[in-house]
């Protein structure tokens, strides 16, 4: 029972919150403490909870936009360079251009004696290479100085598309109650030249821009291009074309690869070394070496009822046995199985890499993958109504299947009566089930509702240019359809918080005769965008520092993490990188201050969003900016010294903008260390090594 | 648990409920032209299914009668109990009756046969075919609190599309 207290009781209970001070002081007011709960012992399981305003400023997409913009008008990057092979060393060979150390360096390709020491960073790569639907990319990049990586450095990689290509052409927009209400919008449309792509794109941005229209002309010159974030595709009966699953941890997915002796022992490279005899015809050599088909993504059609994949259903996920043989010799050739060495310090998946020169090269093995795959059925279930979905409707509609082979590690060799084995380190990898339609049948695409911009020439309301016109034309619409030299500096805004339900609808998609794409990306590794914090394990504070949490240092699975079927993969990557990223910041338009700076570099300018923070923020962060900018000098010194350390953070950039889903994000990331690691012991004979050489 | 669920005789509910559904387009899974030992009231997959009576988070309740109003065709009206509200899945449905609908529109019919209940017989009724000192029982489908009383008709894929009976239960909550 509560004593009775006499009068008002102690008169420190009637303070405000605040105003209690040391001996009951009210002419030293101690600084009002966050209205949120921070708390101060931050041990696995504890919780930050700001408040609705707190949160919204912290969420302010204009926060980022200022920075980027204070970023690209002070100059606080530096576009990523490589070094350029010495010329006559084996990398030179497949390089466009080399640098002769015994001459003086000239930068400008324009000018006589070109002699680069650094050419920018420029790599080709393919997407779904040696299929029959592969797209040639090109990756370029800047980097920014930080204190929260490894290296001192923030790497934003641009993915542009070097194929034309047309996925599906848009009919109708479909305004949909039920799509409102799960924050989607629907498209009706027919399956272009590339649908095969389409049904691989999931999570990818598409536009119908970034193409020039009939006039020869950028689409974006005179109208608008949109792009968004694509959720689900749909065949004709308004059902998914496209199941992933994903293999668990207790049964990942194993590769064997059988070939013949003989073959290994007389197999030569071009320049005459044979491996298995250079090595004393001892087989465990190829142990660590690198297993590769070409095709990452095996592809087949499927008929309901085939043995190589059996369905099993279940309450809440289904699952998938895939057991593949394939046999090939020199009467049915399928595609070669190649050893490489571990040549460069990109694993193997992010370069074109035809350019390497393998160890080994055969068309005749007999290989098997055997794996069992997880679908969950919730991702599903909404697009058959009332109807139970299960193993056996997937089955019977799907007539198309993929699943990756990325190239692998080789962690056993068994010989037995002149058959030689190669075993891979199991994996955790994807299964993807398809209903392939043909091209013209009619389909659905679902897009994030959240995810809508528009890209524009940047004009004012009346429609005049805000820029100068460069080069030796009239107007915009000339520069823009003039020599690259100019037409690239024309500059386009983006507009992003496009709500296509607002009243008055927002026309989206309105190029109904250029076909659908995939955008420009700008991938960024900072945990901004990303949602995903890389290690770090000696940044922030130096070994004679205290540390002051763990986690941030070396990223573990939080209390907050996510579920366990969405993190199969990058579990498999704790302690090297840890998301928080949800299925909503995924299918977002993805910003941070770096890419926004880099599509300002680009001359693509982000319009102004309006997420414009409460005041009391606001005069803070004016004061965080200043300092955030006077910083970045000590920042990029800092940023040099450790450039080198790891390749972690730009692999990690580059599979974000390749669009790899967290599965193969992992093995990317897993890889990478291990990789860098190994490079750094090659010798300097290596010609692919060069050619993909240290990157700055 | 509602407040006034406590102590309540079998009978004494809560409050009551009627829920017809259209049945149209809904299937169990297993063929209705099966004959003899093939016939499978089971569910074994694919099913299309409503749920009648949700019992699945309240104190549960208890159906008097469940009945069929034909819509023009033979159809066999299936009834499980599941512990799922969202889909009527293999593992979870278990089948406890059915109505077979004649071919004439408006038809009536109700469920043949529910089980014996503890709630006594007011009255005594008709006794012909009892045996000497068979006590008189009345009859009841009891749904626990976790269950839900769900319905489907008898087919495949293509067999339900039209014409299909109007379902609904009687009964209440507790």
């Amino acid at each position: 029972m509560a004593r009775k207290q006499n009068g008002f009781g102690n008169p420190k209970s009637l303070a405000f919150k605040g105003a209690k001070s040391a001996n009951n002081r009210i002419d030293k007011i101690p600084k009002v403490k966050a209205a949120g709960s921070y708390p101060s012992d931050r041990r696995f399981g504890s919780t930050v909870s700001r408040t609705v305003i707190e949160r919204y400023d912290a969420e302010s997409d204009w926060i980022r936009w200022r920075k980027g913009y204070e970023y690209y008008v002070k100059a606080a990057f530096e576009d990523l360079e490589q070094e350029t092979p010495v010329c006559g060393s084996p990398g030179a060979e497949l390089a466009d251009v080399c640098y002769n150390p015994g001459l003086p360096v000239q930068k400008d390709p324009t000018k006589p004696g070109y002699n680069p020491q650094y050419i920018l960073y420029e790599q080709d790569a393919t997407l779904y290479a040696d299929t029959n639907f592969s797209i040639d990319i090109k990756l370029s990049g800047w980097h920014f100085s930080t204190l929260n990586s490894d290296t001192g450095n923030h790497y934003c990689i641009k993915r542009t598309l070097e194929t034309p290509v047309n996925m599906f052409n848009v009919t109708d927009v479909l305004n949909n109650n039920q799509a409102k209400s799960d924050n989607e919008l629907w498209v009706k449309g027919t399956a272009g030249p590339d649908a095969a792509v389409l049904l691989r794109s999931l999570g990818e941005r598409l536009t119908d821009g970034e193409v020039n229209n009939s006039n020869g002309e950028p689409v974006e010159l005179r109208g608008k291009s949109t792009e968004a974030t694509l959720t689900y595709v749909l065949n004709n009966k308004q059902e998914p074309a496209a199941y992933t699953g994903k293999s668990t941890y207790d049964n990942p997915t194993t590769v064997k690869v059988t070939v013949d002796l003989d073959d290994l022992k007389t197999y030569t490279e071009a320049n005459g070394f044979n491996f298995y005899e250079a090595n004393g015809e001892n087989l465990n050599k190829y142990i660590g070496k690198i297993g590769y088909f070409p095709q990452f993504y095996n592809v087949q059609s499927y008929v309901f009822g085939q043995e190589y994949l059996t369905f099993k259903d279940g309450s809440y996920f289904f699952e998938v046995d895939l057991s593949e043989n394939v046999f090939s010799d020199d009467a049915n050739p399928r595609q070669a199985f190649y050893i490489l060495e571990r040549e460069t310090i990109l694993p193997p998946s992010l370069y074109d890499i035809t350019d390497a020169d393998p160890i080994f090269a055969t068309q005749r093995y007999a290989s098997t993958v055997e794996g069992k795959y997880l679908f969950q059925k919730s991702d599903y279930q909404k697009f058959f109504g009332n109807t139970y979905l299960t193993a056996g409707l997937v089955e019977q509609q799907i007539n198309n299947t993929s699943f990756p082979v990325l190239p692998f590690v080789i962690q056993s060799v068994g010989v037995h009566l002149g058959k030689v084995t190669f075993t891979a380190e199991p994996f955790v990898s994807t299964l993807e089930l398809y209903d392939l339609p043909p091209q013209g049948e009619t389909g659905y695409l679902v897009f994030a509702a959240y995810s809508f911009t528009q890209t524009q020439l940047d004009t004012d309301d009346y429609g005049d240019y805000y820029h100068r016109i460069e080069g030796p034309y009239n107007n915009v619409y000339e520069q823009a359809v003039g020599t690259p030299e100019f037409s690239k500096l024309v500059w386009y805004r983006k507009t992003n918080n496009i709500d296509p339900y607002d009243i008055p609808f927002v026309k989206v998609f309105t190029n109904p005769t250029t076909g659908l794409r995939p955008a420009t990306i700008y991938g960024c590794s900072c945990p901004s965008y990303s949602s995903a914090q890389l290690r770090m394990p000696q940044t922030t504070q130096g070994p004679q520092q205290r540390k002051i949490n763990r986690q941030r240092n070396y990223p573990l699975p939080t209390a907050l993490g996510r579920k366990d079927y969405e993190s199969i993969g990058l579990d498999a990557a704790a302690g090297k990188v840890q998301s928080w990223q949800t299925k909503q910041q995924r299918a977002s338009f993805n910003l941070c201050k770096h890419s926004i700076c880099a599509m300002f570099s680009d001359h693509l300018k982000l319009q102004e969003p309006n997420t414009y923070q409460t005041l009391e923020a606001r005069e803070q962060f004016g004061a965080k900016l200043a300092a955030d900018i006077e910083e970045v000098g000590v920042e990029f010194q800092e940023a040099y010294r450790r450039g080198g350390i790891t390749m972690l953070e730009i692999v990690f950039a580059i599979g974000q903008s390749i669009n790899y889903d967290d599965v193969e994000l992992a093995y990317l990331v897993l890889n990478a260390d291990e990789q860098f690691s190994a490079n750094i012991e090659l010798s300097a004979t290596s010609a692919v090594a060069q050619r993909y050489n240290q990157l700055l | 648990m509602a407040s006034t669920s406590t102590n309540k005789q079998p009978l004494l509910i809560d409050r009551v409920f009627n829920d017809p559904v259209q049945t149209d387009g809904l299937v169990s899974g297993s063929s209705n032209t099966l004959t003899g030992a093939s016939i499978s009231y089971d569910i074994a997959g694919t099913n299309s299914a409503k749920v009648l009576v949700n019992c699945t988070t309240n104190d549960g309740g208890i159906v008097e009668d469940m009945y069929a109003i034909s819509r023009g065709a033979i159809k066999k009206a299936l009834f499980y109990l599941s512990s799922a509200s969202d889909y009527l899945r293999s593992e979870q449905a278990i089948y406890i009756g059915s109505i077979t609908t004649t071919a004439t529109v408006g038809d009536y019919a109700n469920v043949a046969a529910l089980p014996r209940c503890l709630a006594p017989v007011p009255q005594q009724g008709d006794t012909t075919g009892l045996t000497a000192g068979s006590p008189l029982k009345n009859q009841a489908l009891y749904i626990p609190t976790g269950k839900a009383l769900w319905v489907t008709v008898w087919g495949i894929a293509g067999q339900n599309n039209t014409n299909c009976p109007i379902v609904g239960a009687q009964g209440g909550f507790y």
